[in-house]
């Protein structure tokens, strides 16, 4: 697909501003975190410069406020996050946690990146159960319980759960003895392209994303500055 | 006899039709209206978004139910850049929401019973197992597994069965 002419002139107005690299270091300084805590991540942080330039640019008049666009109106993204919902717990920062929950303004810079960049790692992170303890456990089923309320309860996942018991999936009944072993959630790869964050952060509603990525890439790679 | 005999015939030929031919376009646009509907009144869809399509995909055969396979694409529009939302929505046959399983880049194929085929893997909250396939139980359970991409129960696209919407 060819992207508008509009566009990409808007783009190569970065070549000569240097306010387009306003938020550098905080995208560096995220991205550094993550690799901190989550041994995972090897991207490239200029992928969510040339992101953040395609989400806002330094031409918007969101490019102070609101670079990533989280928290407009009727996006998706921060009730994923402040929900914790799709594991996102498990990929945000304590203090990004600790600051959603205070309600700190989305209008903040740092915190609209803090907030992409969590939205972005939740979502292209693939997510498996890991063995916490191989000891072998025993849980008997009681009325009411469910696969998930079960693995919840006991500290395991439903993985572990339907693994160590085949046919629970379908169906379990009050007294049935289940195996487990202590389990959790966690990231287990991240692997960040343009491809991907169209995929699964844009969700494919702009069918150039990946395109407009690239073609950040490209005008970052020529800044000399 | 003859007669008779032309009389089954046709009985047979008429209900064949019924089975198997694809509903009129009143029937569909009426049946669109009333997903919409249900759509909206259960809050699947999201206020404030806009919506760009729900389609009904296949039905699936979960023990003697029929539940109804819906994509659903929605956009944020008032970002510089829209975003979607995507969702597989399972209703029972009255239309009454199942599950809502929500998507990225992937997409739903087709059903065979009690089976969703996807394009791409899927995993249910993002966690594995992750696959093509899912498949749906009574209790709402629903198992993810891996169908080899050339071992997919297709058929071949003439005789490719076509449903009724009711």
């Amino acid at each position: 697909m060819t992207l508008n002419p509009k566009w990409t002139a808007t783009i190569d107005l970065a070549l000569k501003d240097t306010s387009w690299d306003d938020h550098d270091k905080r995208i560096q300084a995220e991205v550094d975190d993550y690799k901190k805590r989550l041994s995972l991540i090897v991207s490239d942080w200029k992928i969510f410069k040339a992101q953040i330039w395609t989400e806002t640019g330094a031409e918007s008049s969101q490019w102070s406020k609101r670079p990533m666009q989280i928290g407009n109106p009727t996006d998706t993204a921060l009730p994923v996050l402040k929900a914790h919902r799709e594991n996102s717990d498990l990929i945000m920062s304590a203090q990004v946690m600790k600051d959603l929950k205070a309600g700190k303004s989305v209008d903040d810079a740092t915190f609209n990146i803090q907030l992409g960049l969590a939205y972005a790692y939740t979502r292209l992170a693939t997510f498996s159960s890991v063995v916490l303890d191989p000891k072998f456990l025993e849980y008997t089923v009681v009325s009411g319980d469910s696969i998930s309320n079960i693995a919840q309860k006991i500290g395991t996942t439903q993985k572990i759960l339907l693994d160590l018991n085949p046919g629970s999936g379908k169906m379990i009944h009050p007294k049935q003895k289940l195996k487990y072993q202590k389990a959790a959630i966690q990231p287990t790869s991240i692997s960040v392209t343009p491809q991907r964050l169209q995929d699964f952060y844009n969700g494919n509603g702009d069918p150039n994303y990946a395109d407009k990525i690239k073609y950040c890439q490209g005008v970052i790679a020529k800044l000399k500055r | 006899m003859m007669n008779i005999a032309r009389l089954i015939l046709a009985l047979l030929f008429v209900v064949g039709s019924a089975m198997t031919s694809p509903a009129s376009a009143g029937d569909i646009e009426a049946w669109q209206e009333r997903l919409f509907v249900a759509l909206k009144r259960q809050h699947i869809l999201s206020a404030g978004l806009r919506l760009v399509t729900a389609d009904y995909v296949c039905t699936l055969r979960v023990g003697a139910a029929d539940w109804r396979v819906i994509n659903t694409v929605e956009h944020a529009q008032n970002a510089e850049v829209p975003r979607a939302y995507n969702q597989i929505v399972i209703l029972d046959r009255r239309l009454k929401l199942i599950r809502s399983l929500p998507y990225a880049g992937q997409r739903p194929l087709f059903c065979r019973g009690a089976r969703l085929f996807v394009f791409g893997d899927y995993g249910i909250d993002n966690t594995e197992p992750y696959g093509n396939t899912l498949t749906f139980h009574r209790n709402g359970a629903i198992g993810v597994s891996e169908t080899d991409v050339n071992a997919l129960p297709i058929e071949p696209t003439g005789k490719r069965r076509t449903y009724r919407v009711e």
